[in-house]
């Protein structure tokens, strides 16, 4: 708690000085918090899975047997990515993708335009909103973590405010289609650890001050690295987690 | 590769204009104006149209084209005593030889122009044969022959697509003696054949037999039109029907022969056809002569000049883009196939590169101007584009929840031509369904046959509007589906202008960004109220064009 608000009078001081009328704008030095709060989107802030976004994506394939056909794979994955889904969520969300092959590049931006102005906007939660409120008004750069992919995720920047960052995954593409792969690394596996650790290292962020919310069995990596953890409607594996660690659970 | 001073070399500069009607003629017209201001004179060749004098269409390309937005909002007031410095009209006729312009005329016009530019040409694919052999094949002709009499150089725009059937990357060459599938090709054998062919049809048109075949056929019509041919006092209104058959009979013949010329000569259709040929007559008869032949590809919106989006008519995109829109979902396609796009205003940039390359004496024979070379569209990528754009304008502007909520999902494919939903199928299966509803055995009850009979009606209403589709869909079929053609952009690459303006850049085109923000609703504005017989915005000059002399000409 010491930390929190270490953070929270070193922004203050941050805002007087940036609102200081005596200091000409060239000495004026913006000090960006070297604190974060990592949100796994999906759980927290997003009522959504990266599963139901592929599934939304393949109904709106192009023409009827390609979207019969991609609808078939997507019932035939749906168990697999239910069962794996809490201890390996690297497989799961490459398996989820693979309903994107050969989808246009054109496609993709559009649909996931489409996406995000009619589903993903009314399916943040506004508990989710409170949380990154307060983690915000704690002094913590805001940083949002999902294992679905830009075009579809992207407008989270816009829809949440004070966003610092945004990680999601990406689609390969080749010639302008997708190749149902994603662009390494693959983020919502225990590769978000990874990836946390050297993004705090390039953003000199200071993850021991820092604070992780999962939703997902595989976040326990990123919750571990981080000096505060929450877990947020935990599915079952994070939950027994949360429990042998000692974190809090918020559940909405 | 060297740098062109276009500005310096058109400074001064008097070039002779047809085609300035059009709409490659027009942006072309207003971006010279425009971007080289310095420009001596420019004059439109032009005859008389539907009751309008020269002078009168002059002042219709500068008071009723949104093309010349630009020139409007630099002058204002002033434009027409502006205009009146740099450009004149001269009555002339492309079919004529000297087109049609007095001796004297033409003496006095000698040692004052600097360069001939011809932008007219015929468009529509499937014309009335004499109409494409008077454009396409004598108009440059008879430019050329007066460029040489002016002894001035001389550009003429075709086509990319004169290459005919011939498939793969198409080279910067007037092939004269090699058709597309390269067999020899006399072209003024084939020239005069087919003027023979002109003749003996005409000829035949002349008999009893086929005045006979018209005359049925305006007696069905007069029929329609409770128009009696053996009443005296319907005497003109029978008259008009059945020179309105007779004329329909010829025009229908007629591009039943330029149909078959074009096919016996590897070409896709009459237009492109006779702009092979136009060429490659050109190359052959004045090979001597200093000409540029310009092929654009499909010419489409302007990226930015006059403005973004600016459209005109009927084009090539239109109809397909229009279609995509509709309940027609299955459009002959093969995946990969190039759809050579090319925004108006960078064909304007290139021809005005182009021009003064030619006035320098430094212009290749042939440049290509199209996109395929350096920015590859397909057509499946543009149809998905095109249904995209549906889609996103269907779901929130759709009046009905059917256009909301099925219409904008359902997509158009691009399919073989014989696909079971092509227009031919589906004629095909509603023939077969009206015979057997009217084929229906004897001891069928009579409510039954009388709700058959109804069908059979219905099936044969609908039948018009699918031959309409089936029409529209196999002319552009070679260009969606059956032909493979890269057009080789090296000719312009060499000419660099020394300023940004004139720059050819299409590996800058954001396809995806140009599709939506630019060219589908600039076809939404101008093409597609064409496309369903209404009338698309009328441009409102912001001042009156008040051209000393001209202006009041036409006005009387």
């Amino acid at each position: 708690m010491a930390l929190v608000q270490d953070a929270l009078r070193r922004t203050t001081r941050q805002r007087r000085g940036l609102l200081d009328p005596g200091r000409t704008a060239e000495r004026i030095e913006v000090v960006v918090s070297d604190t974060a709060a990592f949100f796994r989107v999906e759980g927290t802030l997003v009522k959504r899975s990266a599963l139901s976004v592929a599934a939304w994506a393949a109904v709106n394939a192009q023409g009827l047997r390609n979207t019969l056909g991609r609808v078939g794979q997507l019932a035939l994955a749906a168990p697999l990515v239910g069962l794996l889904g809490q201890n390996d969520r690297t497989t799961t969300t490459r398996l989820t993708h693979v309903l994107f092959r050969d989808f246009s590049e054109d496609r993709v931006a559009v649909l996931g335009e489409e996406y995000a102005e009619t589903v993903l906007k009314d399916a943040i939660l506004d508990s989710g909103l409170d949380l990154v409120r307060e983690a915000r008004r704690r002094g913590h750069r805001i940083v949002l973590v999902s294992e679905s992919i830009r075009p579809f995720v992207g407008a989270l920047s816009t829809y949440v405010r004070g966003v610092d960052a945004l990680v999601c995954n990406d689609l390969e593409m080749r010639n302008g289609r997708a190749t149902g792969r994603l662009v390494e690394p693959v983020i919502g596996g225990h590769e978000s650890a990874a990836w946390m650790r050297g993004w705090a290292a390039e953003q000199g962020v200071d993850l021991g001050r820092s604070v992780v919310y999962g939703s997902h069995g595989p976040d326990v990596l990123m919750m571990t690295a981080a000096g505060e953890a929450c877990a947020v409607n935990p599915d079952y594996t994070l939950r027994r987690a949360a429990q042998g660690a000692d974190w809090p659970v918020i559940v909405y | 590769m060297s740098s062109i001073d276009v500005r310096g070399t058109l400074n001064g500069a008097h070039i002779v204009l047809t085609g300035a009607t059009g709409f490659l003629g027009k942006v072309w017209l207003s971006f010279v104006l425009y971007h080289v201001p310095e420009i001596g004179r420019v004059t439109l060749l032009m005859r008389g149209k539907k009751g309008r004098t020269p002078a009168e269409r002059l002042v219709d390309v500068f008071a009723k084209s949104h093309a010349m937005r630009p020139l409007y909002e630099r002058h204002g007031d002033a434009l027409g005593a502006w205009l009146a410095e740099r450009v004149d009209v001269v009555e002339g006729d492309l079919m004529r030889p000297n087109l049609g312009i007095a001796d004297e005329d033409l003496d006095r016009l000698a040692g004052d122009v600097d360069l001939v530019v011809n932008c007219a040409g015929l468009v529509d694919f499937d014309p009335d044969v004499r109409d494409a052999l008077g454009t396409n094949v004598y108009g440059p002709q008879h430019l050329a022959a007066v460029a040489r009499r002016l002894d001035v150089p001389f550009i003429h725009v075709s086509t990319c697509f004169a290459a005919g059937t011939r498939e793969g990357r198409i080279p910067e060459v007037i092939h004269v003696d090699r058709r597309p599938d390269d067999e020899p090709w006399d072209v003024e054998k084939e020239l005069a054949r087919v003027e023979r062919a002109i003749d003996r049809r005409l000829k035949r048109l002349a008999k009893p037999e086929a005045l006979q075949v018209a005359e049925d056929s305006a007696r069905r019509y007069a029929a329609i039109k409770g128009v009696d041919p053996d009443d005296p006092d319907d005497a003109d209104a029978w008259a008009e029907i059945l020179r309105d058959a007779q004329r329909r009979e010829e025009v229908e013949a007629m591009r039943a022969d330029g149909h078959r010329a074009a096919e016996r000569c590897a070409f896709p259709n009459t237009y492109t056809w006779s702009k092979g040929l136009g060429e490659a007559l050109l190359a052959t008869r004045h090979d001597d002569l200093a000409f540029t032949v310009v092929r654009p590809a499909i010419v489409e919106s302007a990226l930015s000049y006059p403005f973004a989006g600016w459209n005109e008519g009927f084009n090539t995109c239109g109809p397909l883009s229009y279609l995509v829109g509709t309940w027609f979902k299955h459009m002959p396609g093969r995946r990969d196939n190039p759809f050579d796009v090319v925004p108006v205003d960078l064909v304007a940039r290139a021809l005005t590169t182009v021009a003064a390359a030619r006035i320098r004496g430094t212009a290749p024979r042939v440049v290509q101007v199209g996109t395929s070379d350096f920015n590859l569209l397909t057509i499946d990528r543009a149809l998905e584009l095109t249904q995209l754009y549906h889609r996103r304008r269907l779901r929130t502007e759709g009046r009905t929840a059917v256009d909301r909520l099925l219409r904008s999902r359902w997509d158009t494919t691009g399919v073989h031509p014989e696909h079971a939903f092509s227009p031919a199928s589906m004629r095909g299966v509603a023939k077969a369904v009206r015979g057997a509803l009217k084929g229906l055995p004897k001891g069928t009850p009579k409510p039954v046959r009388i709700a058959a009979s109804d069908a059979a009606h219905r099936i044969k209403q609908a039948d018009r509007p699918l031959k309409k589709l089936q029409r529209v869909v196999e002319l552009f079929r070679p260009f969606t589906h059956d032909l493979h053609q890269e057009f080789v952009g090296g000719a312009l690459r060499a000419l660099v202008p020394t300023e940004d303006t004139f720059a050819y850049a299409p590996e800058q085109i954001d396809w995806r960004r140009y599709w939506f923000e630019v060219q589908m609703p600039g076809l939404q504005k101008w093409s597609f109220p064409v496309l369903r017989g209404e009338d698309p915005p009328a441009f409102e000059p912001p001042v009156p064009l008040n051209w000393p002399g001209v202006s009041k000409e036409a006005a009387e």
